[in-house]
Order: structure tokens, then C-alpha cells, then sequence
């Protein structure tokens, strides 16, 4: 009956449809590499600036995501200052020897960012490499991950505390302790990693002091940013939205069932996969080009193909939906924020904004 | 899974009047003086069914609310004083542990409440500090009749301005979670074994609307930041807390409280009036007494679905309102309003995992 001589034409339509399809979609696979394509190029390019012109310290830069941006920002022009608890120095000599052009753009500092005095130091000394005395980016990426009852205080301090300690010396040294905003035509601003526990608690991870650590320094990152708005820095928190390959997840995948495991449930109901740290690149390079992200938290998961930042909100309505928008565009709190920076803090400095 | 604005104000409804009812059936039962109908704001009415709903839980509130040991830190002032003060009247025993002036507010509400003299002790102790918060925390456990508290509400907080970060982290969040993990050891014999199911073990810990969106007008990041953290951690900790048999919820006042904290906000005439009204402006609610926060507290309390929550109290705009359960089939695709625990491969995964902690009870 199927296969009839009546049903000729049918199967002659359907075979058509079904080849219309597959032209379309191989027309919109060519299209998004095209277009993909060009959006990398547009970034790498935006991002490129005269060699040696700005200076970035990494903290924690010398494995994983932090030595990835390394990487990527000392090829771009950056001079680079790499701060890690034990390995600076030789992951800054194998970075110099991949790029003999480059050897003089990156030196490594050795420091504890838990220490608020070892952060001291550091800070001073990578302001230092700077040609002008001050660093233009700082990227707050050092980041532990440990067990429940055990490394709770050691978590927080590194992940919470230690991003806290540089953004504070930072943002006094811009604004001169807070007493008058930065140069704005210096784009200052800071970079922390966030994480997808910065989102939602990563219940696989079985370590809820990791997820307040993440969470708490994303709240940071938002919460600083009337602070940052009128004081001309910018401040984002770049969040790897799934698991990525780096010392921090090494324990997920130390055996081969671990790591067998690991992979399946990464891959299992729309995660994404497992990622390279270099796939965070584009995400935090996206931050620090668009000059329209700050108080961000930017949820990166390219295996998924977004670049996720939370909305603002409408400012009309205070906080009718938890967790999904910002105070920030409200009217009453920009006023009566205005009216408190202005009177405590800039007390010396004409408010033009009102 | 979307809320539409009919069933948004379906929702507001059910949890005004149930709120509305669950003071008044705290007061009745327990008689404390603090007037609740005054500080109910936005009412919308009642129904019958709303109500045999909301008499159930006044029911539960009044059963299982009652005769246990509870340590409230931050108990002397504020919103532990209220919590402190609702409890002790539904007839449980109470230990405030604060820095300062523990003995002398139970001492107070020993002499308030005479017939309840005996069930309250104050205990002088800095969450801040480990050693002392154990000290605190033996000694609390020893004012219970069987050694092991029943209910821990960790409420001790402080706020400071921007850059004095540190002592907010230590004491919001450290400090908690110092409690929490006494409290989770205790109960479960380190994480070997269950805790006894029989007995509905919890922990409260205070948030704050900035546990959900970063205070602005606050402009401390520092407080963002500490009860940002404490909401994650409890959230964090569902998978376990769901394996050993106990609950951890965070009550989050969601607008501000007339608190110690707040304070300095509202320090002159001129600041109280500004405060005010932007607190009154664009849906905040206007400023809330800690009295309160008491039916949130105690409807997180006698429901047993709560676990792993973190509830926004704000009874001005009728919630408690409760973060949304993922959908199973997505894992993470709207960030920070689902959680994960939903997803059967996370299931499997944790269960995997959390029983090479648990020593089987038959071993």
C-alpha cells in the first residue's frame, strides 16, 4: 500500500522537503562558522593594543584559567605580572620561552593572595612593572576548592577574602582612598573568576563553602558597582558556567572511572561538557573590551554558546523577582546612593551628575 | 513553571493570610503580648479553604514548635530577640549566645515571662571566634534535656561600610557556618551516620535581601557578599542535609528591619525620613519590625518541605516567597532563580559520593 503507485508523488514531495532542509541547515552551518568566525577575529582584534602599553597582574596565574589568560593577554600587548602561591617564577620562565619577543612584557611574583600582607607586597611590586606606576587591569582568579567540615575557613579566605584584599588596595590606589574618582580615560578595572556555584550551588561538588565563596564574591562584584560607576572603574566577575580542566577539578578526574564519570554526567542534561580553560578566554577578553559590562557576572559556558550576564531591572519596581535583577536601576536608589558617596566620600568633588 | 501576575497574587494571598493566621494562632496559643494584627500589613482577605489550609499549619506550629531546645545566637537584640521571645512563649527552651549582653535580656525575659524562667539561659559568646563559639555551643547542648539541641538559629550578623570587609565576612559568614558545622557533626557523629529522623533536627540562619540582589543603598559589598554566601552554602548544603536526616533554611528579611544593624541608617530625624521613604518607594514595603519575621520563622520551621530554602520574608508584601524548583530535564539554563537538585544525574551522582562518608548503620 505504502510503496504504491498513488503514493509516487507523495514520497517524491517528502524527498524534496527533506533535501530543502538539509541545503538550509548546511547554508546556516556554513553561516555561523563564518560569522563565528569573525566574531573571534573582532575580538582578538579589539583587544590587541600597542605592545607593552598597558599592564594586568593575574593572581593565580600560573595554572588553569589564570595561566590561559596569561597567555592570551601577554600575545595581545599586555604586560603581564603573574602572582601564584608556589609556581610563578617557572610558569612565567616556560611562558618566556614559548614567546622569546615577549620575554620582557611578564615577570612572576611569588605571594599568598589568604595574606593580606603577602597581597601588599605583591600588589606593590606588579604596580611597579607598570610603566606608569599603576596597574590597568587586575585579574583576582586565585581559587581553591575543598572539602565539607575541613577547608571551610581555607576556601573563604582564598576565594572570598583574597579577591576582597585586592580589590580594596586597588581601588584605593585608583581613587586615592576613595577621595576622588580615577581617570576615566584610563579604563581601569578588575576581573575576578566566578564560577557557575556564583549562579547556583554546584550541588556535585558536594562543598557548600565553595558556593558561598563563589556566590559571595559575584554579590561582591555586584554590589560594588555604584561604587564603580562613579568612580570610574569598572569591575566584572567572569564565570566558567560548567567544569573546566585546571588543578582545581583535578580531583574529579585523578582516576579513570572518576574521570569516566565525571565526563558523563558533564555531558548528561544540557551542561555542555567538560571545558579547556583556553574556551574562558573569549569571555573575560568580552569583558574587558565592552566597556558596557560592570557589576556583571558573565556565566561562560561556549560549549553552549552563551555569554550570560544578569539583567537589569526595571526602575520602576524595587525586587519583585529574586536572584534576576539588579537594584541598580532604580530611581530612588540612584538617588539616595548619589547623596551617600557624595556626602561621605567625595566630599572634595563636584557632583556633576545631579 | 511561569508564574503569571493571577497566580503571583494567588500566591501573595495564600501566604498573607496564612502568615495573618499563624501570628494569630501563635498568640492565642502561646500568648505573648507583641500585637501582631497591628503589624500585618497587605491584606488581601479570606477564604474558607485558605483558611482550614492555614488552621492545619497554626496546628503543626502549635504540635511541633514546642518543647524543644533551641540556641539563637545574636539572640539579645533585634530580630533574635523577637525569634527568642515567640519561641520561649510556645513553650521551648531557649539558649541566647551573644557577645554582650546575653545574660542580662535572658535574665529580662526570664522576668517578663515568669512562668517560662526556667526555660531560658543566656550564654556570653563570639561567633567569630571558633573556640569561643564551641565553648558556646557545649554549653548550650548541656542546657538541653538530652544533651543535643533541637533547633539552632544562627542570626548573628553585623554591617560596616565598604572596605572593612572583613569582619562582616567573619562574623556573617564564618561565623555561621562555625555553628553549622558543630551542629551537623553533633547530630550525625561526623558525618558517619544519618541523624535520627525521628526528630526533625534544623538550622535557621538570618539572611537578607541581599542574600538574592546586592543592597545598593546599603553600599557595603562586604554584607553583600557575607549573606550572598551564607544563602549559597545553605542552598549548598540541601544534598547532604537531605541524606542526614536534618533541615537548613535561611529566613531572609526582604526590606529592612528596625534593627541594631540598621541603625546608623536612621541615627537622626533627617536620615529616618529619607530612609523611609525610599524604603516606601517603588514596591520595597516600607521598614519592617523584627515581630515580623516570627510567622516566616515559624512556618519555615513546622513545614517539613523547607530544607535547603532560602525564604524571603517580607509580610508588608505578603511573601514568604521560596526559590523555585528546577525543571528535571534542564540542568542549569536560568541562572540563580533554579537549583540543581532536581536533575537525576546530580541525584545519582551525590548519592554515589555522600555514602562513602556514611558508614552503613548495620556495620
Amino acid at each position: 500500500m505504502l510503496f504504491s503507485k498513488k503514493n509516487k508523488r507523495i514520497w517524491f514531495y517528502a524527498g524534496a522537503i527533506i533535501a530543502i532542509f538539509i541545503v538550509f541547515y548546511l547554508l546556516y552551518r556554513l553561516y555561523s562558522y563564518l560569522f563565528y568566525s569573525r566574531a573571534t577575529q573582532n575580538l582578538i582584534q579589539n583587544a590587541s593594543i600597542k605592545p607593552g602599553s598597558k599592564t594586568v597582574m593575574i593572581t593565580g596565574g600560573s595554572s588553569g584559567i589564570g595561566y590561559a589568560y596569561s597567555n592570551a593577554l601577554l600575545t595581545l600587548g599586555y604586560k603581564v605580572v603573574v602572582v601564584s602561591k608556589k609556581t610563578a617564577k617557572e610558569k612565567v620562565k616556560e611562558l618566556q620561552e614559548k614567546h622569546p619577543n615577549l620575554k620582557d612584557n611578564i615577570i612572576g611574583i611569588i605571594a599568598d593572595v589568604r595574606n593580606k600582607k603577602s597581597m601588599e607586597s605583591a600588589f606593590k611590586e606588579a604596580s611597579a612593572f607598570s610603566p606608569t606606576g599603576v596597574l590597568d587591569v587586575i585579574i583576582l582568579n586565585a581559587g581553591i576548592n575543598g572539602e565539607i567540615f575541613k577547608d571551610a575557613e581555607n576556601i573563604i579566605q582564598t576565594n572570598l577574602v583574597g579577591p576582597i584584599y585586592g580589590i580594596e588596595l586597588y581601588v584605593n590606589q585608583i581613587t586615592n582612598n576613595l577621595s576622588r574618582p580615577a581617570d576615566k580615560d584610563k579604563g581601569y578595572q578588575i576581573i575576578v573568576t566566578g564560577s557557575l556555584a556564583s549562579f547556583v550551588p554546584v550541588d556535585m561538588n558536594l562543598s557548600p563553602a565553595y558556593d558561598a565563596s563563589k556566590a559571595g564574591i559575584g554579590q561582591y562584584v555586584r554590589g560594588i558597582r555604584p561604587f564603580a560607576d562613579r568612580y570610574n572603574f569598572r569591575i566584572n566577575a567572569v564565570c566558567p558556567a560548567g567544569m573546566v580542566y585546571t588543578n582545581l577539578t583535578a580531583p574529579f578526574i585523578d582516576t579513570p572511572e572518576k574521570k569516566a564519570g565525571a565526563y558523563l554526567y558533564q555531558n548528561s542534561e544540557g551542561r555542555g561538557g567538560i571545558m579547556n580553560p583556553e574556551q574562558i578566554v573569549p569571555g573575560m577578553l568580552e569583558v574587558l573590551t565592552n566597556k558596557t559590562y560592570n557589576g556583571d557576572l558573565l556565566a561562560v559556558q561556549p560549549n553552549l554558546g552563551f555569554i550570560h550576564r544578569i539583567e537589569h531591572r526595571d526602575e520602576n519596581k524595587a525586587y519583585i523577582e529574586y536572584g534576576k535583577y539588579d537594584e541598580r536601576d532604580s530611581y530612588a536608589t540612584k538617588k539616595f546612593i548619589d547623596y551617600a558617596i557624595f556626602s561621605k566620600y567625595m566630599k572634595n568633588v563636584n557632583n556633576n551628575q545631579n | 513553571m511561569r508564574r503569571n501576575i493571577e497566580n503571583l497574587e494567588y500566591y501573595h494571598l495564600v501566604n498573607s493570610s496564612k502568615t495573618h493566621i499563624l501570628s494569630r494562632a501563635h498568640k492565642h496559643c502561646g500568648g505573648t503580648t507583641t500585637d501582631i494584627h497591628s503589624l500585618m500589613g497587605c491584606m488581601f482577605g479570606y477564604q474558607k479553604n485558605i483558611i482550614s489550609e492555614i488552621e492545619k499549619l497554626a496546628e503543626l506550629v502549635r504540635n511541633n514548635i514546642t518543647n524543644k531546645t533551641i540556641m539563637i545566637t545574636g539572640g539579645s537584640s533585634g530580630i533574635g530577640y523577637a525569634y527568642s521571645t515567640a519561641l520561649l512563649n510556645l513553650g521551648n527552651r531557649i539558649v541566647i549566645v551573644s557577645k554582650e549582653t546575653a545574660i542580662d535580656k535572658a535574665r529580662e525575659l526570664a522576668d517578663t515571662y515568669p512562668e517560662f524562667a526556667e526555660n531560658v539561659k543566656g550564654v556570653i559568646g563570639d561567633v567569630r571566634n571558633r573556640i569561643s563559639m564551641e565553648n558556646a555551643f557545649n554549653e548550650a547542648s548541656a542546657f538541653s534535656p538530652t544533651g543535643i539541641l533541637d533547633i539552632i538559629i544562627l542570626n548573628a550578623g553585623i554591617d560596616a561600610p565598604i572596605f572593612e570587609a572583613e569582619n562582616i565576612i567573619q562574623t556573617n559568614l564564618m561565623g555561621v557556618i562555625y555553628g553549622i558545622e558543630l551542629y551537623v557533626k553533633q547530630i550525625t557523629n561526623n558525618l558517619t551516620t544519618p541523624a535520627d529522623p525521628t526528630k526533625d533536627y534544623q538550622i535557621i540562619v538570618t539572611g537578607s535581601v541581599a542574600s538574592f540582589i546586592p543592597v545598593d543603598m546599603n553600599l557595603s559589598p562586604g554584607y553583600d557578599s557575607s549573606k550572598a554566601g551564607i544563602a549559597q552554602y545553605v542552598r549548598g548544603m540541601r544534598p547532604f542535609a537531605v541524606r542526614y536526616n536534618y533541615r537548613i533554611n535561611a529566613v531572609c528579611p526582604a526590606g529592612m528591619v528596625r534593627t541594631r544593624l540598621t541603625q546608623p541608617f536612621m541615627d537622626t530625624p533627617e536620615k529616618l525620613a529619607s530612609v523611609t521613604a525610599y524604603q516606601n518607594a517603588e514596591g520595597r514595603g516600607g521598614i519592617m519590625e523584627p515581630e515580623q519575621l516570627v510567622p516566616g520563622l515559624l512556618e519555615v520551621l513546622s513545614l517539613p518541605s523547607y530544607n535547603g530554602d532560602i525564604i524571603a520574608v517580607q509580610p508588608n508584601l505578603g511573601y514568604p516567597f521560596r526559590l523555585e524548583e528546577r525543571d528535571p530535564a534542564n540542568s542549569y539554563l536560568i541562572y540563580g532563580i533554579y537549583d540543581e537538585r532536581d536533575s537525576p544525574a546530580t541525584k545519582e551522582y551525590i548519592d554515589y559520593v555522600i555514602n562513602m562518608y556514611m558508614t552503613p548503620p548495620s556495620a
